[in-house]
């Protein structure tokens, strides 16, 4: 049984074959595509025509891939978006206001408020009024194009129920191809930071289906007919439906499977991580085994958002600039900024040119590491990824009892994970808490739970 | 010399404003977004010196209380602030020259922006707290014998709150039920006075100082760094020169809801040159007092931050994090703060803290490894 894991970053396609007892069987490196699968399909030809590897053996797929990113930065293929709110924000800012104008092209400039969304006590806040909706499709229809759906309810990650029936309403109005981001699956609390989140999610979903489209269908034609998943923001793994819905969640994961890659490359659970690529270079930090959350001030191209991220200094990098001091300058301060105030910690470089630029930086603080197999960190950090159950919302409790808030939300994430894979026996709190607001006297309680374990690879994989 | 506040100023305003917050006072981006776009709208916010007003010109205070974060999900319209001027301007048949800011810690520095650029009013620079506090009372517009009567609240357009009384704490009292009983956070307008009254009970030009915090903060890069412009700053201002208490690591951390409101206590265990040293910090809705080896350092109305030592953001009670590195320091408040008829609204017995306020110079002796 073998665990594929497949990297497609912006110059280079890789890929890793890792054995049951996770040893690296096969490396393959292929120059990538636009498209994405025809840049798999060649490693794909390398690792199972040219190297004779039997694709029953193959029991699950892991692809990490920095396409969003890369459609985001060029501006490439974004959908064309319809922004509804549901509740308040009647006139409190347009969407995506502070965003910068390339990305507002691509909403539409008209969106449309309606009565609905809860109370911080769950209760509703008015009755949504279908005949809005209608109306406001029917003024659109035949005018612009509407390329995906963002809707945004008041207080949604506490009680989704107005979103999920507005989104049925439009369904039936828009079909089935056009994809319709709900807020409460997406953010937390923070309406204007959630519906940001949304509208990126939604931006991406044209660019995501278009990389994506025939991918399933090239895996069986090569005869592997394991579970195919992508590799999230967070380092876990998720369905391939998952990704196509969830674009947003990709962004990062190449980066976070070069963090993830390296840990299991040096055996450390905690390190400063450069991630040298084709045309920029990735610092970030590896906590116990984890990227590092990003906590305050997510950004997505300038855009307030409240996912969450890995904390993140990139530096555009050309080959050119390998021996210039001022590049070498800059590398400095971005690894000293994840380095902790007194006992620094090991530095480790990895991607196609992490060696040669391993050779030229000078850190005198604490070790520079290049591990073995680096330039296919990544590769290997996503055939590695653990599953995960993660929840953030908020509930009101009466009689107020946070214990008893946190246990049901960790049963639900424990759940969640053993649902998208993870083996029962693995599976493990990584972050329980509770918050509390202030200034009114409320029953109200922010919850957040995190739960990991690893894939298993018997099961069939729901999420 | 008449300065106007366009976007830019705006943002320089939030920056700083999350510093006087002292952990409350709320988050700054939403009001900061909807003053960009009142701004951007309606054009620039002229800041009116406290020195140029009329002795009877009317000046009206406004804020936006309750919940921050019910707020961030309840957007409000903007209009609600206009509205509870308006409606002050109608009950007192008075013309208001300006509008004013009730508080200057966290959101509510930019709500008074709001307000004056819907208004089309100009906003006067000074406010009532110098930094966040949790009631209306406690401010110098109370301390100095403004009545807070009459009183405007509102939070959906078209429908405002008229609370009348003579006590001041009263008008808390009424305000605070009525606006947990409509949804979580008001806009709310009170103290309507006039310009002779506002040179005396307000705490002036504080507007002009978190604006120049802010600048001097905009490339701020850790806690190091904003430590150091925090002092340039407020060593050249009403507030003292802020102080380094202590840097390390949040060992623990509890934060309960007691009789519905938000309280607690966090340790630091002292790190680098504070290694063996614990501090305690804390807080009822903001930082209140820090404790050293149960040695009082620091009490309200004193200012009290918990940076993030990564970021140098100061780091409110709902953002603290267990585990989490951190700067925690202390800045001096206004002298007006400290003189004995503001005690009796916001010296430490009123939040419960059983001691005299001395104020944090006398209490802490010059340290040569701050910073």
């Amino acid at each position: 049984m073998y665990r594929l894991g497949i990297d497609v970053g912006e110059t280079n396609t890789d890929a890793v074959l890792l054995d049951r007892h996770s040893q690296i069987v096969q490396t393959v490196k292929k120059p990538t595509s636009p498209d994405i699968v025809s840049g798999i399909c060649a490693v794909l030809e390398e690792i199972i025509e040219r190297n004779q590897t039997d694709p029953k053996d193959i029991a699950a797929v892991m692809i990490g891939t920095t396409h969003c990113l890369q459609a985001l930065r060029k501006k490439e293929n974004l959908a064309s978006v319809c922004v509804i709110r549901i509740g308040s924000g009647k006139n409190a800012a347009p969407p995506l206001f502070e965003g910068n104008d390339s990305l507002r092209r691509c909403v539409l400039p008209d969106h449309l408020e309606i009565d609905g969304g809860h109370e911080v006590t769950g209760k509703p806040l008015g009755m949504m009024d279908y005949s809005h909706i209608d109306q406001f499709f029917s003024r659109w229809r035949g005018k612009e194009t509407i390329e995906a759906v963002v809707i945004t309810g008041t207080f949604s990650p506490m009680n989704p129920e107005h979103e999920t029936m507005a989104a049925s309403h439009v369904r039936n109005i828009v079909g089935t191809d056009i994809p319709i981001t709900l807020s409460h699956e997406i953010g937390s609390i923070g309406f204007i930071e959630r519906e940001n989140a949304s509208i990126i999610n939604a931006l991406l979903s044209k660019a995501m289906d278009r990389a994506l489209h025939g991918l399933q269908f090239m895996f069986q034609h090569f005869g592997i007919h394991g579970d195919i998943y992508f590799t999230q923001n967070d380092g876990s793994l998720m369905s391939y439906e998952y990704a196509l819905r969830y674009p947003i969640r990709t962004l990062w994961s190449g980066i976070t499977n070069s963090l993830l890659g390296s840990s299991f490359l040096t055996g450390l659970k905690n390190g400063v991580v450069v991630d040298v690529g084709g045309s920029s270079v990735h610092v970030a930090l590896l906590e116990n085994g984890f990227p590092k959350e990003k906590r305050r001030n997510q950004l997505i191209d300038g855009v307030r958002v409240n996912v969450p991220m890995p904390d993140i200094v990139s530096l555009p990098f050309q080959q050119e600039q390998l021996d210039s001091e001022e590049f070498l300058e800059k590398l400095y301060q971005a690894v000293q900024r994840f380095q902790p105030r007194y006992e620094p910690l090991p530095v480790i470089f990895v991607g196609g040119g992490g060696q040669k630029l391993a050779e030229r930086f000078h850190y005198p603080w604490a070790d520079v590491i290049v591990p073995d197999y680096h330039q296919y960190a990544n590769a290997i950090g996503a055939c590695i990824a653990p599953v995960s159950g993660y929840i953030d919302r908020m509930v009101w409790m009466d009689p107020f009892n946070p214990n008893e808030a946190l246990h049901s939300a960790i049963d639900e994430a424990t759940h969640m994970a053993i649902s998208a894979g993870a083996n029962p026996k693995t599976v493990a709190i990584q972050d329980a808490k509770t918050i509390p607001l202030a200034y009114v006297p409320s029953k109200a309680l922010r919850v957040r739970v995190k739960v990991i374990g690893t894939l298993s690879l018997s099961s069939k994989g729901g999420m | 010399m008449k300065r106007y506040m366009d976007e830019q100023t705006v943002a320089a305003l939030s920056r700083g404003a999350m510093y006087l917050g002292s952990g409350g006072g709320g988050d700054v981006k939403l009001t900061e977004l909807m003053a960009k776009r009142a701004i951007r709208e309606n054009g620039p916010v002229p800041l009116l010196s406290p020195f140029h007003v009329p002795d009877e010109a009317w000046v009206i205070p406004v804020a936006i209380m309750g919940s921050t974060t019910i707020f961030s999900e309840h957007l409000p319209s903007g209009s609600e602030l206009k509205k509870v001027v308006e409606t002050i301007e109608n009950e007192k048949h008075i013309a208001a020259s300006a509008v004013t800011g009730l508080e200057i810690g966290g959101m509510n520095a930019l709500t008074s922006v709001i307000a004056a650029a819907l208004t089309n009013l100009p906003l006067l620079d000074a406010d009532g707290m110098g930094r966040a506090f949790p009631e209306l009372q406690m401010t110098t517009y109370h301390g100095f014998g403004v009545k807070a009567s009459p009183a405007v609240i509102a939070n959906r357009p078209g429908k405002t709150h008229l609370l009348l009384s003579d006590e001041n704490t009263d008008i808390e009292k009424q305000a605070r039920i009525l606006v947990t009983s409509l949804g979580g956070w008001a806009a709310i307008a009170c103290y309507p006075m006039q310009g002779w009254q506002m040179r005396e009970a307000g705490i002036l030009q504080t507007y002009t100082l978190t604006i120049r915090l802010g600048e001097a903060l905009s490339a701020a890069m850790d806690a190091h760094d904003v430590m150091e412009k925090m002092q340039q700053v407020f060593q050249k201002s009403i507030y003292g020169k802020p102080v380094k208490l202590l840097e390390g690591k949040i060992v623990d951390l509890q934060r309960n809801i007691i009789e519905g409101t938000l309280k607690g206590s966090l340790v630091v265990e002292g790190s680098g040159a504070y290694i063996g040293e614990y501090l305690s910090v804390f807080f009822h809705n903001e930082y209140l007092l820090v404790q050293k080896h149960n040695a009082t350092l620091v009490t309200v109305p004193d200012l009290i931050c918990v940076l993030d030592e990564e970021t140098g953001y100061p780091l409110s009670v709902e953002e603290l994090e267990n585990r989490g590195k951190v700067w925690v320091i202390a800045i001096p408040s206004p002298f007006l703060l400290q003189t004995a008829k503001m005690l009796d609204v916001v010296g430490p017995m009123q939040f419960g803290i059983a001691e005299r306020f001395i104020p944090m110079e006398e209490r802490i002796k010059p340290n040569d490894n701050e910073g």
